[in-house]
């Protein structure tokens, strides 16, 4: 991997032909050859540390959650701070598959798949933590308004059940989403994998996809039609997570800068995670003709603003607690700086307020190296952004009488570990057993790309798709 | 005070749990775990004090509910009773001048509130406690 890239607008790089990308892609999955040591590593990797998770999970439910660090000012730990950065991480998916294919960027094509899929496996890291946190998980039902003999009916007045429709609904919707997209993808792997089993496989999965026009049609409307959909959920999701904190009567949290600020914050990090996988799996399995460098430059620039806002928004945090006048807000900053937190915040302006600055610069945007530290720091950055909001306001309220310290435990750290062990894992298994790059779209690119049965000239220029162009547009050559 | 049961404080398969129970609140054992701890203003006395109230045909008398902080606090200093009643024990405690609420800018609106301490701020009557 050589660290800088040359920058070409074209999305699709090298001499490519239909055939080209189809087995390109369908190779990653048909051809379990094309797996290295790489891949082995992480996904052995990864199935170790979720194994840890099981060993935790199962100490938990058998002590409670007073394994945690958890304790009585801080009744929210690790695991809400984990909680929100996995639903963060999530958001950039969504934010590629539906809020980029209704604005008709095409730079989308190459990374949606991926990207959705890594949203359903963050959201899957993310439910975890609340669900385990209740207390008693195997009562975690109680948390719907379902007809019971008990007379109870959740308290819909907290934000807390709001999270359990956003994130529910989120969950749902991003699994079809992904699923429908892969619909004509797993058609063409049906037919060309030569193993009865796996034919078999992918045969049921495409739901008997014959790529007739017809199919193509309603296809393209239900796709658009949950575009639509998801589109409010990339705002909702993040805001209501952050009601979480705002809706609650307590300094440093409520404030209702909060929704866009976690909005912003949830993309930012998000992109960080999909460029984290995305510049070592496009080396790996030699992705780089579609995962060009325009692409990842686009990706670091989204960072950039994204990260912009949100240390616009701790300039506003700073600002507003010191123009309330509020003993509380003023207090309550000075132990985010001062505190025994301080280390913290610090550290969270450095990784999240100065070190994207670096993204303002072309040539580290296109230094793979360099751009993958910057998205580590970014992902710190934001764990820590949390963990200031989180433990500095349950820690110092407004009675110094209920004031307190948090530390984690081995089983905190376990925890979060393992979450990542099991994202690791979900996210390699995926690699190896479905397309990573939407195939389909791809072709339909490359379509528009030579300018083929369309007014545009070449390559860059024809990258405004029209619907119509759309529907019909693709050279499937099964 | 919210407190959250982290861990399963009492053992309810231990033997000696009867005991610990007597010690304690008598119709108030520790819940389990994952149970959030709250104060009920002793939901219990108050249930029995209506049902006894009820079989006689007459309204809760002032006085009636003894919570059991206040059956055991020695210096009497908790009052309880019912807010709404104007002739209550406790709405007239809470007309004092000394009554005040507890971060009440927060408008959490709790029911318990508190007295504060008289001083006595005149030098000239004796040193202040």
């Amino acid at each position: 991997m050589s660290a800088r890239e040359k920058l070409n607008d074209d999305l699709i790089l090298g001499k490519h032909t239909f055939r080209t990308i189809n087995d390109k892609v369908n190779n990653v999955v048909l051809n379990q050859n094309s797996h290295t040591i790489p891949w082995a590593v992480c996904f052995m990797v990864g199935f170790m540390l979720l194994q840890l998770m099981g060993l935790v999970i199962l100490w938990l439910l058998y002590r409670g959650i007073g394994i945690w660090g958890v304790n009585n000012p801080s009744m929210w730990g690790w695991d809400i701070i984990n909680f929100v950065w996995w639903i963060g991480i999530g958001h950039a998916g969504t934010l590629i598959s539906a809020i980029l294919l209704l604005l008709k960027q095409s730079w989308r094509n190459s990374i949606n798949r991926f990207a959705e899929a890594m949203t359903l496996f963050a959201v899957a890291c993310a439910g975890l933590f609340p669900l385990l946190h209740t207390g008693r998980p195997y009562m975690a039902y109680w948390m719907f308004p379902y007809p019971n003999v008990l007379a109870m009916t959740p308290n819909f007045r907290s934000p807390l059940l709001w999270d359990v429709f956003a994130i529910s609904t989120y969950a749902t919707v991003s699994a079809v989403f992904w699923f429908l997209g892969l619909i004509p993808d797993l058609a063409s792997l049906r037919d060309k994998s030569k193993n009865p089993i796996f034919k078999g496989i992918f045969g049921a999965l495409a739901m008997g996809w014959r790529g007739a026009a017809s199919h193509w049609q309603r296809y393209e409307s239900a796709y658009i039609m949950l575009a639509g959909l998801s589109t409010p959920l990339v705002l909702s999701v993040h805001s209501i997570v952050s009601f979480d904190f705002a809706v609650a009567n307590l300094p440093g949290w409520h404030v209702t800068l909060f929704p866009p600020y976690f909005v912003a914050g949830a993309v930012y990090a998000g992109f960080a995670m999909v460029l984290t996988l995305a510049i070592p799996v496009r080396a790996w399995y030699n992705m780089k003709d579609f995962i060009t460098m325009r692409h990842i430059d686009w990706m670091a620039k989204v960072m950039l603003a994204t990260g912009l806002i949100v240390f616009y928004g701790y300039l506003c945090e700073g600002f507003f607690s010191w123009y309330s006048g509020n003993v509380f807000e003023i207090d309550m900053m000075r132990f985010r700086m001062f505190g025994p937190y301080g280390w913290a915040y610090w550290m969270l302006i450095l990784c999240n307020g100065i070190v994207p600055q670096f993204l303002w610069f072309p040539k580290i945007r296109t230094n793979l190296v360099a751009l993958f530290i910057i998205c580590q720091f970014v992902s710190l950055g934001m764990w820590l952004e949390r963990f200031v909001i989180i433990t500095v306001s349950l820690t110092r309220d407004f009675l110094p009488s209920s004031w307190g310290y948090f530390t984690p435990t081995i089983y905190d750290i376990g925890m979060f570990v393992g979450t990542v062990g099991q994202f690791t894992f979900l996210m390699f298994g995926f690699l190896r057993v479905l397309p990573m790059i939407n195939n389909f779209e791809m072709k339909e690119l490359l379509y528009r790309m030579t300018g083929r049965g369309h007014h545009h000239g070449h390559t860059a220029h024809a990258l405004e798709p029209d619907l119509a162009g759309h529907t019909a547009g693709d050279g499937e050559e099964h | 005070m919210r407190r959250f049961n982290f861990l399963n404080y009492t053992d309810h398969t231990e033997e000696p749990y009867a005991v610990t129970m007597l010690a304690r609140n008598p119709n108030v054992t520790m819940r389990a775990r994952g149970v959030m701890e709250k104060c009920t203003y002793c939901v219990q006395r108050i249930s029995a004090a209506r049902i006894e109230a009820k079989k006689e045909g007459r309204p809760i008398k002032d006085g009636e509910v003894v919570s059991a902080c206040q059956q055991a606090c020695p210096t009497k200093s908790i009052t309880f009773g019912d807010m709404n009643d104007p002739k209550s024990e406790i709405a007239k405690v809470k007309k004092q001048p000394q009554n005040y609420i507890l971060l009440e800018e927060l408008n959490t609106k709790p029911r318990t509130t508190y007295l504060t301490r008289l001083r006595n701020p005149n030098p000239k009557l004796g040193k202040e406690s």
